[in-house]
């Protein structure tokens, strides 16, 4: 069995065994409840063999909220540990608070925002264009169970083993097997490796969908802005994620092989790796922002009654963004002692990367500017938004400028920075779109007055757990700091959990919108398709769209595609044609399977295994390959008796 | 409901500023070590982070303010102005497009000018000789290395105020960063490499210095007094260094580079002349880290005075990836390979 | 326009109209030509390393000590012969000819077959004269990278007999030329790949 034994289990403190304890529980607690409602059938027939693009979609939101609240418990743990660790050793000791740190990074990158936004991206896209599925339905599935496969390794680090203790950018040479020996950072490198290549394949996905699958008529500058962020995204997607692939393997390689690419020893080069992995970091930061940004501009523009001010504009500044986040990637680790040269022309090209973005940020203004606006909960994540991210955006600026990030890199100022772009850059948005699209894939509203609180909670919590950090830049306290012994920082550090815990009410307050939202499910249904006087595609079809999405393929003339519908009288429907989609497949989810053991086996060196899941893989991809596309067909009376249920 | 939820919302967040205001008025922000600087660099870095906040402030401080104007004013129930189908103004994109990129040509020159004037491997302006330290990061501790001197000490950095003080770092272990924020920034220290800082005190007077790039279990405690002194307070420093001090063999120096935590400051009266040459070139496979404390056999053996080691081109390299020409610390080659090392005039 | 919705439905995936079939065909030709260019883009990250970690042979073996002329221009002409005969099998079947299309296809597979041979057989030859990937950082990035061809070459051979199982199951239909038309471009991927090892690794340390 490798170097799996006994003591993998995590009876070294009690803090992790009640971690352990409480992930155990709670996945046989979801079990349990399977069984007993009866539900497998369904669950495997239509839901984890389906390669419908608006149900994979849904699972990558279920995949995020449950990996957001791994990562939130985290980061609580971490501010509560930083309030009490003045002059004491707190409650967790450094091994386990460095794991933690590592984890909450990994987890809300890798796990949370990244299947959040790729969620979004799945369920919205295609309907806003007009399509009746993704380019490429089965790959879809396989990069769910990919991303899936990597979370489910993310989760089993907490039961059995360890986990990274060398923080979410993993560098060598503290990640290497010299000084991390041990299974935690092969977690780390094999859960994002895994998920990774989802993602790689996801991007492909999205593109092609995007630039081959548009419904008839519609131009590419007709494309909903939520539509044009989710391509600038994905093509980063395809062109930055190689990178990340072969930095963790090279680690990979480095730790269970010994090779030397990043080592001290032996002509390794550790900077080649902050090199390599920054090649990715970088763009990675706009492939999570960037479709947040697309919902933001959706969001703007329904809520203020208005199109959307300055179009072209924000199609430009998007691509540019896009385009620049490969050129910036130094600004990450000026302080590795480049020349000045180098540091001044990096730090410039970051700056410029602020143009298009307070563009953008103009754009919105003026789409409220003389509009009609609803302050709804997705308007309200939208404004909370824009107020706050001008400051994350001013100290990124700073951080830019490599004189004054030899003072700040490293410290909890940085910190403070990137949580600040990317709660409201990213996670602000993927609320509101969710807040904005449940709807639509449910058939009913969620609760506005939850969904309000957990706004107030989110917003006010998120000043008062990182202004204090921002400070605390300023007095020297270096980041992932386990105790200290500086008094004057204790009241910035409780501040800072007392914010903490105020994100916490607001993510209570958003399970119990969701809860209420289900119960009164009846009084806030939508039977209209349109419960918001939407102004894109996704808006023309029933709440919940059927399976084909659109029993016509639309024809666009227009960006706002809806609302013009909306102005012009309907003709008479044409009678309906069969419809073909393609049918559900065991394969993606045995794939998952497949490379969850993989990755196991190859963490605890069980060779064996690591062939026989391996071999499955490649099987199972070949069998895939020659047995080809299945296609279920919907025939137009059924697609008649569908259309002509909805009122 | 929505009353109670925005008194809520309103109650919290005004307690929010007041308690943060209440902080930040304290004297613990006012006398952090970035605001109250003690060193030109320092100075200089806050004053150029001030300028260019500034400067942003001017840009991000309306788009707050109208966000909220528009929020408020156009609301659907105020029954504002509306127009629709408006979605272009060739001034306003203008507008949008220019004052930003006005900002950022300015800051661009700023930051071209201010990269330059504060490259941390640039000498310091001043009529006195630098002091030269070596700094070696070990787990969990630093050593300096006073080569002019003849002296060490582990965490403890004494030197003359208005002096300007040199430091030259390597890593005897992990990527660390040494920062001493009253002083000004940072440089990564990096194993098989030496990296350069200059600084220098306008005052005398006690600062913290730490590590702050996250290397292990003993990372937190990671931290250094920096003292500068009157001249004379130095010189007596220095003489009870070696009259104190014990000497720092090879022994006792892999006994030093274990891990340990806390480690009390500690002066050398006796360094070895090329023990900070021979932990860049050693580094390899030797390592005095954590993994395997009996492989330390070939630190005894040292490259005869650090002929082709050049510690000067170490730090030339710029990170476009080149690894510095005698990076390559041995694991299997022995020292006395050093007499064939790589030229450092031999560029990739 | 005024009328939202069209007679003219087109359904992504229905397996009928040609006219669908070549939207089909263009879409998987796309999606197929980005995957191949962020697998390009792989290969660039292994170059760059390569590049960065070339001259750190730590007192191992360089560059000019292990790579030989006459081995790597065999493989050379084994790998690029077999792209050749690739594009002469495709040719074959295009023209309904099945004799010729299998008969270049099983060259192809034996060329590049051997070439996996060969190489496995020079890194079994490095590693016993003491040149492993753990030798040094310059060796670990030549290793990593070679390698990574070499399991790209696999990989096209492994797809060149499921590409043989589908034509003899299921015939030359669109469908499975359209397979072959994917393995082929691969195929001159890894081809123009290995020039690129070629000319970065190979022929610089060859001339040292």
């Amino acid at each position: 069995m490798g170097r799996l034994n006994w003591d993998a289990l995590p009876f070294y403190s009690w803090v992790a065994f009640t971690g352990a304890l409480v992930t155990v529980g709670g996945g046989l607690l979801v079990v349990a409840l399977i069984l007993y409602k009866g539900w497998t059938r369904k669950l495997w027939t239509d839901w984890l063999t389906t390669v419908d693009h608006k149900k994979i979609g849904i699972m990558y939101i279920v995949l995020a909220m449950v990996m957001l609240l791994r990562g939130f418990i985290d980061a609580l743990m971490m501010r509560a540990q930083q309030a009490i660790a003045m002059g004491n050793e707190g409650y967790l000791p450094p091994e386990h608070f460095d794991q933690i740190f590592s984890s909450h990074g990994t987890i809300m990158i890798f796990f949370m925002a990244m299947p959040f936004l790729t969620g979004l991206i799945n369920y919205v896209m295609p309907l806003q264009i007009g399509a009746r599925d993704v380019a490429f339905p089965f790959l879809n599935a396989v990069s769910f169970f990919m991303t899936a496969a990597g979370a489910v390794l993310m989760l089993l680090s907490l039961v059995i083993g360890v986990f990274s203790t060398a923080g979410w950018t993993g560098y060598p040479p503290y990640s290497g097997a010299q000084y991390s020996p041990g299974v935690g950072v092969d977690y780390w490198i094999w859960s994002v490796m895994i998920s990774g290549i989802g993602t790689t394949l996801s991007g492909v996905n999205f593109v092609t969908t995007i630039m081959t699958q548009r419904a008839p008529g519609m131009r590419l500058m007709q494309m909903p802005m939520f539509v044009w962020t989710a391509l600038c995204s994905s093509i980063l997607m395809v062109f930055a994620f190689p990178a990340l692939t072969v930095v963790t393997m090279m680690l990979a390689l480095d730790r269970t092989f010994g090779f030397h690419f990043f080592t001290n020893a032996a002509g390794g080069n550790q900077m080649q790796y902050a090199n390599l992995f920054w090649m990715w970091g970088h763009p990675e930061v706009y492939i999570l922002i960037l479709p947040a940004f697309g919902v933001f501009s959706e969001v703007v523009s329904v809520f203020s009654s208005k199109r959307l001010f300055g179009y072209v504009s924000m199609v430009w500044a998007t691509m540019a963004i896009a385009v620049l986040s490969f050129t910036v990637w130094l600004h990450h680790f000026f302080t590795m002692g480049s020349s000045a040269n180098v540091n001044a022309a990096f730090g410039i090209a970051t700056m410029i990367i602020a143009i298009p973005t307070g563009v953008k940020v103009f754009d919105w203004l003026f789409t409220m500017y003389r509009g009609r606006i609803r302050i709804t909960s997705p308007m309200l994540w939208t404004m909370g938004f824009m107020v706050t991210f001008g400051i994350g955006g001013m100290t990124g600026v700073l951080l830019a400028i490599p004189a004054a990030d030899y003072v700040m890199h490293n410290t909890t100022f940085l910190v403070a920075h990137f949580h600040n772009m990317l709660v409201p850059g990213a996670l602000f948005g993927f609320f509101a779109g969710y807040m904005y699209w449940f709807p639509k894939a449910f058939g009913f509203q969620l609760s506005e007055v939850w969904g309000k609180r957990a706004f107030w909670f989110w917003f006010t919590g998120f000043y008062c757990a990182f202004m204090p950090l921002y400070a605390l830049g300023f007095m020297g306290m270096s980041r992932r700091m386990e105790h200290y012994d500086v008094a004057t920082w204790q009241p910035y550090l409780i501040f800072a959990c007392f914010g903490a815990v105020l994100v916490l009410l607001g993510i209570i307050c958003l399970g119990i919108q969701l809860w209420v939202s289900v119960r009164d499910r009846v009084a806030l249904a939508d039977t209209t398709g349109d419960p918001w006087d939407g102004r894109t595609l996704e808006w023309a079809t029933s709440s919940p769209p059927p399976e084909y999405n659109f029993a016509h393929i639309p024809d666009v003339s227009d960006l706002d595609a809806f609302y013009e519908m909306k102005q012009t009288a309907r003709t008479a429907p044409a009678p309906y044609e069969d419809i073909h989609l393609p049918a559900s497949s065991v394969y993606a989810p045995l794939m998952g399977v497949a490379a969850a053991i993989f990755g196991f086996a190859v963490i605890w060196w069980i060779w064996w295994l690591a062939a026989l899941s391996l071999a499955a893989l490649v099987a199972l991809t070949i069998a895939r390959n020659v047995t080809g596309e299945p296609h279920v067909t919907i025939h137009a009376a059924e697609v008649a008796k569908i259309e002509g249920a909805r009122t | 409901m929505r009353n109670r939820t925005l008194a809520f919302a309103k109650r919290s967040a005004s307690w929010a500023l007041g308690f943060s205001f209440t902080l930040l008025s304290g004297c613990s922000f006012l006398s952090s070590p970035v605001i109250d600087a003690k060193g030109p660099v320092a100075i200089a870095q806050r004053d150029l982070m001030f300028t260019a906040l500034g400067m942003m402030l001017v840009l991000v401080i309306p788009v707050i303010v109208l966000t909220i104007v528009f929020a408020v004013k156009y609301r659907a129930d105020k029954g504002a102005k509306y127009t629709p189908m408006w979605d272009n103004s060739h001034l306003i994109e203008t507008i949008c497009w220019t004052v930003p990129a006005i900002l950022v040509v300015i800051l661009g020159v700023m930051v071209w000018n201010s990269t330059h004037a504060l490259d941390p491997y640039k000498p310091l302006a001043s009529d006195q000789e630098p002091l030269r330290v070596d700094v070696i990061s070990l787990d969990w501790k630093y050593l300096f290395l006073y080569p002019d001197q003849d002296i060490g000490a582990v965490n403890e950095l004494v030197f003359p105020v208005n002096r300007p003080l040199e430091l030259h770092m390597t890593s005897g272990t992990v990527m660390t960063a040494l920062m001493i924020p009253t002083l000004g920034g940072q440089i990564y220290a990096m194993g098989g490499m030496e990296t350069e800082l200059n600084l220098m005190a306008h005052e005398e007077g006690s600062f913290m210095g730490r590590n702050t790039m996250f290397s292990g279990d003993g990372f937190s405690a990671m931290s250094f007094e920096a003292r500068s002194v009157s001249d004379t307070a130095f010189d007596a420093w220095v003489a009870a260094a070696k009259s104190q001090g014990s000497e720092l063999d090879m022994a006792r120096f892999q006994e030093l580079a274990k891990p340990t935590q806390d480690v009390a400051p500690e002066v050398y009266a006796d360094i070895p002349d090329t023990l900070f040459k021979t932990v860049i070139y050693n580094l390899g496979g030797a390592s005095m880290g954590m993994a395997d404390p009996n492989a330390h056999t070939n630190m005894g053996a040292m490259p005869g005075d650090g002929e082709g080691v050049s510690a000067q081109d170490t730090s030339a390299y710029e990170t476009d990836g080149v690894a510095p020409p005698d990076a390559q610390g041995t694991a299997t080659a022995p020292a006395t390979q050093s007499a064939a090392p790589h030229s450092p005039d031999t560029t990739d | 326009m005024s009328s939202a919705m069209t007679p003219e439905a087109q359904p992504i995936t229905a397996p009928h109209t040609s006219a669908h079939l070549e939207d089909r065909a263009r879409t998987e030709q796309m999606g197929y030509w980005l995957y191949l260019m962020s697998d390009a883009i792989l290969f660039v990250a292994l170059f760059a390393t390569y590049a960065v970690l070339h001259a750190n042979s730590a007192g191992g073996p360089e560059a000019s000590d292990i790579f030989e002329f006459s081995r790597t221009a065999l493989n050379s002409a084994l790998l690029l012969t077999s792209t050749l005969v690739l594009g002469f099998s495709g040719i074959g079947f295009a023209k309904g000819n099945k004799g010729a299309g299998f008969g270049w296809l099983a060259a192809a597979f034996a060329l590049g077959a051997l070439f996996v041979g060969l190489e496995v057989q020079e890194f079994a030859a490095l590693v016993a004269q003491g040149a492993s990937p753990q030798t040094s950082g310059f060796l670990s990035a030549y290793f990593a990278l070679v390698a990574t061809h070499g399991l790209h070459v696999t990989v096209g051979l492994i797809w060149m007999l499921t590409y043989v199982a589908l034509l003899l199951y299921e015939g030359p239909t669109r469908r499975v030329l359209a397979n072959g038309n994917r393995l082929a471009a691969f195929w001159h991927m890894i081809g123009i790949v290995w020039i690129g090892i070629y000319s970065v690794v190979y022929l610089p340390g060859i001339l040292q």
